[in-house]
């Protein structure tokens, strides 16, 4: 778990908004909301992604023991993923497909090979194990700072998406842009004795 | 025409890659053109321009060893070591990475920065009071990857948590007074009147004769 050891590798963005007086509650409530559910072996999904408790990844009970560190909440974000091995799908489907053929006098048309290979999609779905990744989630509430501990973007983003619906408030990313307010942003433009000759011909021109 | 011809190119008109005349429907893209395309977006998705001209003021203002910035009064001293990625978003040359604990000085990035190849992602080293972190920073999000702590001194698990967490903190809080302290810099007359062309002074300054 890297919130506990190991480098420091994470995403940082500020907490914006209203926030409630009992912010354990809010929190908390926010993850139940959002709250990880597993991959359902006789559904269609084959990906499934929501919010667990740190310490065992496979609870989402969220008493507020397991969840706060001092002024800190700990959190983890699980996904899990169902993937098919595509080699065991083709020799099983070859295996049907030679049986076909045997009993028929001829081998199995397009339409039957594709809804052969969809029931045994199906079965090799409740057969697999889905693999399964966790990203740790820690907020300090004193400073309203969210850390995402995943280098994955795509990981960054769903957990920010997640936060942002349930908690209701907008999560801002850490960069230089962030510290100025809309109007001085929209008078700033690249720095064109930087960025050389070439960008200043299609650069806009800074606001003084 | 030959069947194998014709159905060739039946095949390519139901698959959406050419029109009822024949010709292809997607344009060819110049490859060259598709490049600097590329690292045109890259520069303004998230005014990640703002993030590696704030890079490259650091590594300027990190040359002289004297404090960046302060926190809670206290000097914040920025030193670059290691890796490092310049890029740019036109010329023939989009991105330059180096490797070597004094690479970041070295002539040959200056010289570079000075063609419109800016400091896009370094590992750097943050020195504030007794503390020492090392961090790996990019223009972009400005992300901590592998980022090191000083040696933790609690013994008992959840002081240690608590102890990484305090860690963490500082170490954001760091990261943003650099920040802030950029931006102050970038939002003042000055940046244009005299940091620029300190800037570009430095990026031209040749290399001492061994």
């Amino acid at each position: 778990m890297p919130i506990r050891r190991g480098a420091l590798s994470f995403a940082r963005f500020r907490l914006t908004g209203d926030f409630p007086k009992d912010t354990r509650r809010w929190l908390t409530k926010a993850l139940t909301a959002r709250a990880f559910e597993g991959i359902d072996p006789k559904g269609d999904e084959d990906r499934a992604s929501g919010f667990v408790e740190l310490e065992q990844n496979d609870r989402t009970d969220f008493a507020p023991g397991s969840v706060f560190e001092g002024l800190a909440a700990l959190f983890a974000w699980r996904v899990e993923r169902l993937r098919i091995p595509s080699q065991a799908l083709r020799g099983q489907l070859s295996e049907w497909a030679q049986a076909f053929e045997q009993k028929n006098g001829r081998a199995p048309g397009r339409r039957e090979k594709t809804e052969q290979k969809d029931v045994i999609r199906r079965a090799l779905r409740s057969k697999t194990e889905p693999t399964v990744k966790v990203f740790d989630v820690s907020v300090d509430l004193a400073a309203k700072e969210l850390q995402v501990w995943a280098t994955s973007r795509t990981v960054v983003d769903e957990v920010l998406e997640a936060l942002e619906s349930t908690l209701e408030v907008r999560l801002v990313p850490c960069v230089p842009a962030s510290l100025l307010d809309a109007d001085a942003l929209d008078r700033l433009a690249p720095t064109t004795e930087l960025f050389g000759d070439e960008l200043a011909k299609s650069a806009p021109a800074e606001v003084a | 025409m030959g069947a194998r011809r014709q159905a060739s190119e039946e095949t390519k008109f139901l698959r959406g890659e050419t029109g009822v005349d024949g010709a292809a429907t997607k344009e060819q893209v110049d490859p060259a053109e598709a490049e600097q395309a590329k690292a045109r977006e890259a520069l303004y998705r998230g005014r990640t321009w703002l993030g590696r001209e704030c890079l490259t003021w650091i590594l300027y203002k990190s040359n002289d060893t004297r404090p960046i910035a302060t926190l809670d009064d206290e000097p914040i001293s920025v030193l670059f070591n290691g890796r490092l990625t310049l890029r740019a978003a036109a010329g023939d040359i989009t991105e330059v990475a180096v490797k070597g604990v004094n690479a970041p000085y070295a002539a040959l990035i200056r010289q570079a920065a000075d063609q419109g190849l800016l400091v896009h992602s370094a590992r750097l080293t943050f020195t504030w009071q007794e503390r020492v972190y090392e961090v790996t920073l990019d223009a972009e999000h400005f992300d901590v990857r592998a980022g090191n702590t000083p040696e933790l001194m609690k013994e008992e698990e959840a002081e240690k948590i608590a102890e990484r967490l305090d860690h963490v903190a500082a170490l954001g809080r760091l990261i943003d007074a650099v920040l802030r302290r950029f931006v102050e810099v970038r939002t003042s007359p000055q940046w244009k009147k005299s940091v620029v062309p300190e800037l570009k002074a430095w990026m031209r300054e040749k290399a001492p004769r061994s």
